[in-house]
């Protein structure tokens, strides 16, 4: 495993810019997934430090080797794509075995058994070994897929949304695994998505990409709980966070210039009515494990998290304040 | 207004469509996954419009969807199919917190119900069965069953930390969602996936102390999955 560092990378296709001036540094043994939607730049940023892409500036850096004439094969990545891409007409435990079969690797038969089934095990395919991987589920496929790439050890995996084909559920046991696999083997990794709750559960540290930009680096709680613009507070939280003018919910004390105030439900106290009342519940959504809240103030909708037993129905007047919310300025800059 | 719909971004196609159904006034919807083509952020969004819409227009609406969340969020009533067979009809908060059967339980919710597996025989009025040798207090059990495969049902949010409870686990992983995260914990008896605030941090391997909250336990019978009759169930009965 090794250090990965992107310095001040630019690259365009024709026209559009897919990535801007990025300079981002992943660790040795460090997780770090990029999340923004899509166009945002994380497939071409994967592509560039594989070698699938030139970078029109800017270096990519493995281990501190310059990768600049460095051809794919030479740079030492796995790379897991979103559509898993099996050999067909290979068992899956051929399939595991196949990148170990490179005459470059001079592996043993037992070395190469060993790192098959060792591997199946992490992701729990060592069941179906001997199928052919047309005969295999999507879930199965994408972890033998993942299993592929784990058992090279490689100086960095990169990994383009590789869950996002598969169902809720298997996508979150193989999240757990997968964060799991990653710290027992101490691999560096860097992981691109859409999804924020792949970003929160299993980054040491995201990088939030918008339009090619990497807007801010840091730990999920950071990334959560302090972000630097409005763009940022927008992509993590569940419910959206609520973004309101200043001075709609009395509370807090914005700082000059504050224009939009963001409340998630931890800034949100909601208090009987009595005849102070300044907002409506609109509707309920029963979430099982907790409600949402619909709530209307002044021509406003805002949404908070409640607990399920909380004695409230639509049609209730309470009394909504704030608790130190997130403060933001007409340029969408966080004030502090 | 005027675009051709080709020029229209997921979204605002899917709206669309809607928005043709609607303008028919029918007497009846019936929406098959109309919104599982979207991306995780605008999912959430249109699940809040159709639902808002809902609650302006009244229209009888069938919608059908593998998604437990889209389910939870939008339906006055859920029907949990398997199969070909309705396993429980009820509202939301029924099928979450009474759930009828083993697959309901695992279905619905995210991370799903964990159960806890263990052999016992059950009489009328008990308040606690034994699980590896701990005792765990649950609701008034209703009916009586010869030694059979139990399952204790507990939803991950119904775990709580204590470090001295008698049921232990070591932390196996925790993912930080924001406002909550969920830990799971090794025990003997499997995995176990809890909620809770998001405050404390946890080590993986570190050594936990379990309590779960006695007057939200289902009980299962493994053999048939069904749900073992309890005070739990039979106050959903009548009130």
């Amino acid at each position: 495993m090794a250090e990965v560092s992107l310095q001040n990378i630019s690259k365009s296709f024709g026209e559009s810019k897919a990535v801007r001036n990025l300079t981002l540094t992943i660790r040795d043994g460090e997780f770090v997934v990029l999340l923004g939607p899509t166009g945002a730049g994380k497939t071409t940023t994967l592509r560039l430090i594989a070698g699938l892409e030139k970078p029109d500036t800017g270096r990519v850096t493995i281990g501190g080797q310059d990768m600049a004439g460095a051809a794919p094969a030479g740079r030492d990545v796995a790379f897991v794509f979103q559509q898993y891409s099996l050999y067909p007409h290979l068992t899956v435990y051929e399939n595991l075995a196949f990148p170990l079969r490179s005459p470059a690797r001079r592996l043993s038969a037992d070395e190469i058994d060993r790192r098959v089934r060792e591997v199946a095990r992490m992701v729990r395919i060592d069941h179906k070994l001997e199928n052919r991987s047309t005969r295999l589920s999507g879930g199965e496929m994408q972890r033998v897929a993942i299993g592929r790439a784990l058992v090279r050890k490689p100086s960095i995996y990169l990994m383009d949304e590789p869950l996002s084909s598969l169902d809720a559920k298997l996508r979150g046991e193989l999240r757990l695994e997968l964060k799991r696999i990653q710290s027992e083997l101490g691999s560096t990794l860097l992981y691109v998505t859409h999804d924020q709750i792949e970003a929160m559960t299993m980054a040491d540290r995201i990088g939030i990409l918008n339009d090619g930009e990497l807007i801010q680096l840091g730990t999920p709680r950071e990334i959560y709980s302090n972000p630097v613009n409005l763009h940022v507070a927008a992509r993590l939280g569940q419910p959206h966070i609520n973004l309101i003018p200043e001075g709609l919910v009395p509370g807090g004390q914005p700082p000059s210039g504050t224009k939009t105030i963001g409340a998630r439900t931890e800034h949100l106290e909601i208090h009987a009515g009595n005849g102070t009342a300044n907002a409506e519940i609109d509707w309920i959504e029963h979430l099982g494990d907790q409600s949402h809240l619909h709530l209307r103030i002044a021509g406003h909708k805002l949404v908070t998290l409640a607990n399920p037993y909380v004695p409230v129905k639509p049609g209730d007047k309470i009394k909504l304040t704030l608790k130190d919310p997130l403060y933001f300025g007409s340029d969408g800059q966080r004030l502090v | 207004m005027t675009n051709p719909s080709p020029g229209l971004a997921g979204g605002d196609r899917q709206r669309v469509a809607l928005g043709r159904a609607i303008v028919r006034r029918p007497k009846c919807f019936l929406m098959d996954e109309p919104l599982g083509t979207l991306d995780a952020e605008f999912h959430e969004v249109m699940v809040h419009e159709l639902r808002e819409l809902h609650n302006r227009i009244h229209a009888t609406t069938v919608y059908v969807t593998h998604d437990q969340h889209e389910a939870m969020a939008m339906a006055d009533k859920i029907a949990v199919m398997n199969h070909g067979i309705i396993e429980q009809f009820g509202t939301p908060q029924e099928i979450y917190n009474r759930p009828a059967s083993m697959y309901v339980a695992d279905f619905i919710g995210s991370p799903p119900m964990n159960f806890l597996k263990f052999t016992s025989g059950l009489q009328k009025g008990m308040r606690s069965v034994s699980v590896e040798g701990v005792e765990i207090a649950l609701p008034e059990v209703h009916q009586d069953m010869a030694v059979s495969e139990l399952a204790l049902g507990v939803r991950p949010e119904h775990i709580r930390f204590n470090d001295s409870s008698i049921l232990r686990g070591s932390v196996y992983g925790a993912e930080y969602l924001g406002t909550n995260q969920i830990v799971a914990v090794e025990t003997g008896k499997g995995l176990l996936k809890a909620r809770v605030p998001a405050d404390r941090t946890f080590r993986i391997g570190e050594t936990v102390g379990l309590e779960l909250n006695s007057e939200k336990l289902s009980l299962f019978d493994c053999t048939s999955g069904r749900a073992v009759k309890s005070s739990l169930y039979t106050e959903a009965r009548h009130g």
